[in-house]
């Protein structure tokens, strides 16, 4: 039974090679000059260099956090590329000007762009290695009045969009990731939804960390004004490499009154080889903001990569009557570690707040899940429900839950609920008995174990996301 | 706020009764948590165990240590006796009283004392063997600062040599203000043999003080151990409690934590599952009103395959009372066929009152199952009405609905002559 398990789970990276393209990179290392580098070389405004130092002088006095159930060598912060771009090119306005070995990359991970976009619909804003090379679409969401653009444009030409909601959610001070994203960020994706506007079509962003070496710092702000509407989806693939690679991105939303913003994520980068040797390490501060009354803010992961993850999707529930949702399925395999979860922070008046987690860990990895919710003095009749299920596949890997409730306030209902379990023999046996062979129903009893969580993803999505669960643990049950 | 703490734990090691002639193995384990007493042993909020529950107003506290019984009442003393006690040992400001107490035979019965020489047989060889171990393994600053301090270490070994089932009740008093003890018992429970102990906490005056507590109990084979500890101090003073519990196999242990009293209360349960089929049973209660602090950190450790355990834990908050609860349950690698199930509920009966609860996970092994549940709300206004229907006025139902929040905890507990206590103690939390 073993070796079927075992042949699912030990597949290879699918999406691991790696682009040759000319990249234009500073060198290796950070100070105070370096920030200034990245600055100049984006042309961006004196405010926004300021924006940039504060955050490194801050950066500076801050300690790395040890408290994640994480152990990873320790990383040398001037041993890291904080910039690296293709090499700068004359504006594209069609496909067919895009560097052909770009467009091969996308093949080979079966995302062809074009194709894509015409097919599902979808703006591709694509983040090649920090900077935007193409985005697609624009004119068409233009036409509502949405932007959606790379964030250095965003900076140039929406500076005062920007200025005013960048680092209202996750100040440069929050945490030592989020003060060096701030510090020394190259790109990312901007999004404005006016009032009133349903944004027609899913907007997603592809990551791809290119360069060897090269610190990914990706900044994402998403602002949804009065009654408006958006669902972003996320995903991530990165090529196969040797040396630990540090992603630190962040990212923002703000939901204004009755505005509803849903956020989803697929994330499969390399997670390093069967003996935990490369992958990324991925810390990530992901804050959504319900600013105004009835506004929604609805988090969806899928974690299926990295060899460390540190992340917490969290909402701040300051309008009243407004609602955060996360729901997570985060798979660890080998020598993966993943510590992530959520924090609701309740301060409005009835305020909701949905937690969903499911975990599977295989091989010898570790899987936590860290939740806080939090209901503040104020927060009358706050509504929590929690559930936290973890699943176990081999004998070796660890599966954890941490969750924090804070009730400061008497009318608030709290519930916490959490269970762990693993494929048994009899499940096993019952699918058996019913003609469906081990590796078919490990793949069923999973599906149903991460069907809360998915029936949320955007449809495309679901339906990548439960290849890649297949994918990723072909070979570690039987 | 660290060198508050260290400050205090200089004063407190050097107020710390120690005498040339004491015994020899009090000496040993004096010094072994001296030298773990280094500054910084003591947590601050800073630590993750300690986050919710600040010990401020007790590291700024001048405390000095008592050296000479105290004469009490004898009529108070034996108004705390329960009826079922076959056995009872009193401790008075963590001095052992000979005097009160009626104490078990010397085959079951031993103290390591300050003043006295170290005492001698086989009932002392087997608990020296004992002493201390399951502390040094799984104890924090506290425990430590017990076993630095500890002037007299009761020692109990039930052997099932005597027919009567033992319930043994250590009445632990405090009489003087602003005095720091430490009593410490070791408690043996032989193979097969089935006993109960007591602990109850309290004091006569009305005083401040700090009362730093260790028990250490080990459940041998197919023994079985009910151990109550009921807390109801002075609502001025402090107290800090660990109990290091090692259950071999086949043996059960069930607990009944209730914590009524103290302005600041910690009790810290470690109970190691270390044999195969060892079952653990813990309950508790914390009712905590006006400002005061009740927080309870257990662990439980499923160390071999096939043991299983079962905790219920309530809180009741009221006024601007703060109750912590942090539960963790942890399956090493080898405990294949491990049950674990977890509940706590919590009760807020103020918008000044706040709850922290957080049940943890920590599983390395695959075929288990273990699940927690944690809720977090008030009383329920229909089942207020329901109450209020039949003619009952408000205060009384509300008392009603908090009897029955707490019930699960105390519906078996073996020794019901303390429910009493107990009862008053919810009611008082209703009148605010």
């Amino acid at each position: 039974m073993s070796t079927a398990l075992d042949s699912i789970v030990n597949q290879p990276y699918r999406a691991g090679f790696k682009t040759d393209i000319e990249s234009d990179t500073v060198d290796k290392g950070l100070s105070e000059d370096v920030v200034r580098i990245i600055s100049k070389k984006k042309n961006e405004p004196e405010w926004m260099l300021d924006f940039r130092l504060k955050a490194y002088r801050h950066w500076l006095t801050m300690k790395e956090p040890e408290w994640p159930n994480v152990k990873y060598p320790k990383i040398d912060y001037q041993d890291i590329i904080y910039y690296a771009a293709p090499k700068p090119k004359a504006t594209k306005k069609s496909m067919d000007e895009v560097d052909p070995e770009l467009l091969k990359t996308f093949d080979k991970l079966g995302v062809p762009l074009h194709e894509r976009a015409a097919l599902a619909g979808v703006a591709v804003d694509v983040v090649f290695d920090s900077v935007s090379v193409t985005t697609t679409y624009k004119e068409k969401l233009a036409e509502q009045g949405i932007i959606f653009c790379s964030f250095s444009e965003a900076v140039k030409d929406h500076p005062d969009l920007v200025k005013k909601y960048l680092g209202s959610v996750v100040p440069h001070t929050d945490n030592f990731y989020a003060a060096l994203n701030s510090a020394v960020f190259t790109d990312g994706s901007f999004c404005f939804i006016p009032k009133g506007v349903k944004c027609p079509m899913d907007l997603s962003t592809y990551f791809r960390i290119n360069t060897q070496d090269s610190g990914q710092f990706e900044r994402t702000l998403i602002v949804a004004e009065e009654d408006s509407q958006v669902s972003y989806l996320e995903g991530c693939t990165a090529p196969q490499f040797d040396t630990n690679q540090l992603h630190a991105a962040v990212v923002e939303l703000v939901a204004l009154d009755r505005a509803d913003i849903k956020y989803s994520t697929v994330q499969n980068w390399y997670a390093g080889d069967e003996n935990g040797v490369g992958g990324i390490f991925n810390f990530v501060t992901k804050r959504g903001l319900c600013k105004g009354e009835k506004s929604k803010i609805s988090w969806t992961q899928v974690e299926t990569g990295s060899a460390v993850t540190w992340k917490y999707p969290s909402c701040i529930l300051l309008g009243d009557n407004s609602i955060g949702e996360f729901y997570s399925v985060a798979l660890t395999n080998h020598l993966q570690q993943a510590d992530t979860g959520t924090k609701m922070v309740h301060i409005g008046k009835n305020t909701r707040s949905r937690i969903i987690s499911k975990g599977i860990s295989a091989g010898r990895s570790n899987n936590s899940y860290r939740g806080l919710v939090k209901v503040s003095p104020k927060a009358e009749n706050a509504r929590n429900y929690s559930q936290c299920d973890s699943m176990l596949i081999g004998q070796v890997c660890g599966a954890h839950t941490f969750p924090y409730l804070e009730v400061d306030n008497k009318s608030a209902i709290v519930e916490h609920e959490a269970s762990t379990s693993k494929i048994g023999e009899e499940q096993l046996f019952y699918f058996a008995s019913r003609g469906i062979d081990p590796e078919e129903a490990v793949s069923m009893i999973i599906n149903g174990f991460v069907r809360d969580v998915f029936m949320h993803l955007p449809m495309e999505f679901a339906v990548e996301a439960t290849k890649l669960l297949g994918l990723k643990l072909e070979g570690s049950v039987g | 706020m660290r060198d508050i703490a260290d400050k205090f734990l200089a004063s407190v090691l050097s107020k710390t009764d120690r005498h040339s002639s004491e015994a020899p193995l009090l000496r040993t384990i004096r010094d072994h948590a001296i030298r773990k007493l280094t500054p910084g042993a003591l947590p601050i909020s800073t630590d993750e165990s300690w986050r919710y529950t600040d010990l401020r107003s007790l590291y700024g506290l001048n405390l000095s240590s008592v050296s000479e019984s105290q004469q009490i009442d004898e009529q108070i003393l034996q108004s705390f006796r329960l009826p079922e006690a076959t056995d009872f040992v009193v401790i008075v400001d963590g001095i052992f009283s000979e005097k009160y107490s009626s104490t078990l035979s010397a085959k079951e019965f031993s103290v390591l004392s300050n003043a006295r020489a170290e005492p001698a047989g086989m009932q002392v060889a087997l608990s020296k063997a004992l002493l201390g171990t399951l502390e040094d393994r799984f104890g924090d600053g506290f425990s430590a600062l017990n076993s630095s301090g500890a002037r007299d270490i009761i020692m109990v070994t039930v052997n099932g040599e005597s027919a009567l089932e033992r319930v043994i009740q250590v009445l632990n008093v405090n009489t003087k203000k602003d005095v720091f003890s430490c009593p410490r018992i070791l408690f043996d429970c032989g193979v097969g043999v089935e006993a109960t102990l007591i602990e109850d906490s309290l004091n006569i005056g009305g005083y401040r003080y700090f009362t730093n507590n260790v028990v250490e109990l080990f459940v041998r084979e197919n023994a079985k151990v009910d151990h109550i500890q009921l807390q109801r101090e002075d609502l001025d003073s402090f107290f800090i409690s660990n109990s290091f519990v090692n259950i071999e196999r086949s043996g059960t242990y069930r607990s009944w934590a209730i914590s009524c009293g103290a302005k600041l209360s910690r009790h810290n349960p470690h109970v190691y599952l270390g044999g195969n089929g060892a079952h653990a049973d813990l309950k508790g209660l914390a009712l905590c009103d006006k400002g005061r602090v009740s927080d309870t950190h257990s662990t439980l450790y499923h160390a071999e395959a096939h043991t299983s355990s079962r905790q219920t834990h309530k809180n009741i908050a009221a006024d601007q009372a703060r109750v912590v609860f942090n539960g963790k349950i942890k399956v090493f690698k080898d405990a294949q066929g491990t049950d674990a199930a977890q509940q706590s509920r919590s009760l807020l009966l103020s918008n000044r009152a706040s709850i922290d609860a957080k049940p943890e996970l920590e599983i390395f092994a695959d075929d288990v199952k273990c699940a927690h549940g944690a809720t977090i709300g008030q009383i329920n206004d229909e089942e207020l009405f329901y109450l209020k229907a039949r003619g009952i006025d408000d205060r009384t139902a509300r008392s009603l609905l908090n009897y029955a929040f707490a019930r699960d905890v105390l519906d078996d507990l073996p020794i019901k002559s303390i429910l009493p206590s107990i009862e008053e103690n919810i009611r008082a939390l209703t009148s605010f």
